[in-house]
């Protein structure tokens, strides 16, 4: 297998690990597949990804691991290999996000950030909106609560003046 | 008939052996009234002479007393009198004696003597300059331990302060802390009040998604990612 078929295979697969709680699931899938391998039953992969894999995340495997039945076991250790080189991007946020919230973040950071990038959500209401973000040792609070603090001291202890963007929180109102 | 005669003899018989008994009693207690009244004329008579016996006694001891002191007083008087006299004698014998001694042992006694009492007189300053050392030493080992104790005192108050300020302080630190977390508590609350009155509504899940996105472009902004 090719160097850039090898990378297309574990886009494809890494479509499945968008979060931190994804990639640790498809991390025990891939351990489960390759410990059926030396399974001493026949059937033991395909009992493995009928019951133990999630259902799009199998079809997928089972479509590489049948073009690729030679070198199965280096295949999926390939895959475990590059998920566990991922970055974590994580996001403290004031709500359950949604699937189609996540897909939304992921084609945010593949397209400013690039791939090899997996979301870790925090839930926390006390942010109230926006995000807290860490990534790659940098920190950042972009949340409303930071910005209603920032406002709040300057205004009432003057400790430092911020701008109007600061203390209001720009989002489009025009959906409510 | 018989028997009344014989009873009556009898009777007659019994009286008359008690009249003579009766008889001999009186002449018996008579006897011995006699004695007893005798015995104690003899006893008075005794105790008379007994204190005549007495008091000439006294009278003769008293005198013989008066006269032993009279000899001890007339004995005494010729010891002092005696006395006086060898005293006197004893006294002119020295004189004599002295003056019969040569004028060089006169000079000898004289020397011994003044170098008696220059030795006295410097024994004397030696002591006093002793006691004039010893006390300056006094004075300044109490000044010492005067100043090693004032010092010490000193170090204990400062110490003691020093303690009381950090517990304050401590106390301060963990009053405020723990004021800092009640607002910190409560400003999540007053935030959110503050939000929906600001904004008129509770933010939605779309709005919320669109504040990550700016949020996610701030950072990028700010090289956070």
């Amino acid at each position: 297998m090719g160097m850039a078929e090898e990378t297309v295979v574990h886009q494809q697969l890494l479509e499945y690990a968008r979060t931190t709680v994804e990639l640790g699931l498809l991390l025990e899938e891939i351990r489960l597949l390759q410990d059926a391998l030396y399974s001493t039953q026949g059937d033991g992969m395909e009992r493995v990804l009928q019951e133990k894999v999630r259902f799009e995340v199998a079809q997928s495997l089972r479509e590489i691991l049948n073009t690729h039945q030679a070198n199965q076991h280096e295949l999926l250790e390939s895959i475990r290999e590059v998920a566990l080189q991922q970055k974590t991007l994580s996001l403290t946020v004031a709500f359950r996000p949604s699937s189609a919230f996540v897909s939304t973040i992921v084609s945010w950071v593949r397209s400013h950030i690039g791939a090899g990038v997996v979301l870790d959500f925090r839930y926390e209401p006390a942010v109230v909106g926006g995000a807290v973000i860490e990534f790659n040792g940098h920190y950042g609070d972009f949340s409303l609560k930071k910005k209603f603090q920032n406002y709040f001291d300057a205004k009432l202890l003057g400790k430092h003046v911020v701008t109007k963007s600061e203390a209001e929180p720009q989002f489009d109102q025009s959906n409510s | 008939m018989f028997a009344d005669a014989t009873l009556l003899i009898g009777l007659l018989l019994l009286a008359f052996l008690l009249s003579f008994a009766l008889i001999a009693l009186l002449l018996l207690y008579s006897k011995v009234y006699g004695r007893v009244e005798k015995m104690d004329r003899f006893q008075a008579d005794l105790l008379k002479q007994k204190q005549e016996f007495d008091a000439k006694a006294a009278e003769l001891a008293s005198a013989q007393a008066q006269e032993l002191i009279k000899e001890a007083s007339v004995k005494a008087q010729a010891i002092i009198r005696q006395a006086e006299t060898v005293s006197t004698d004893v006294r002119r014998r020295l004189d004599s004696q002295l003056e019969q001694l040569p004028k060089a042992q006169q000079d000898i006694y004289r020397d011994v003597f003044k170098q008696v009492g220059e030795e006295a007189i410097q024994v004397l300053h030696q002591v006093s300059d002793e006691m004039k050392v010893y006390a300056d030493r006094e004075v300044k080992a109490f000044g010492a331990a005067l100043q090693e104790r004032t010092a010490a005192t000193q170090e204990e108050a400062k110490k003691a302060i020093e303690q009381s300020y950090e517990r304050m302080e401590a106390e301060i630190l963990a009053y405020k802390q723990k004021r800092l977390t009640m607002i910190d508590q409560s400003i999540h609350q007053v935030i959110r009040e503050v939000t929906e009155e600001v904004l008129g509504k509770a933010i939605h899940t779309e709005q919320h998604q669109e504040i990550v996105i700016k949020a996610l472009e701030d950072a990028k902004s700010a090289h956070v990612v």
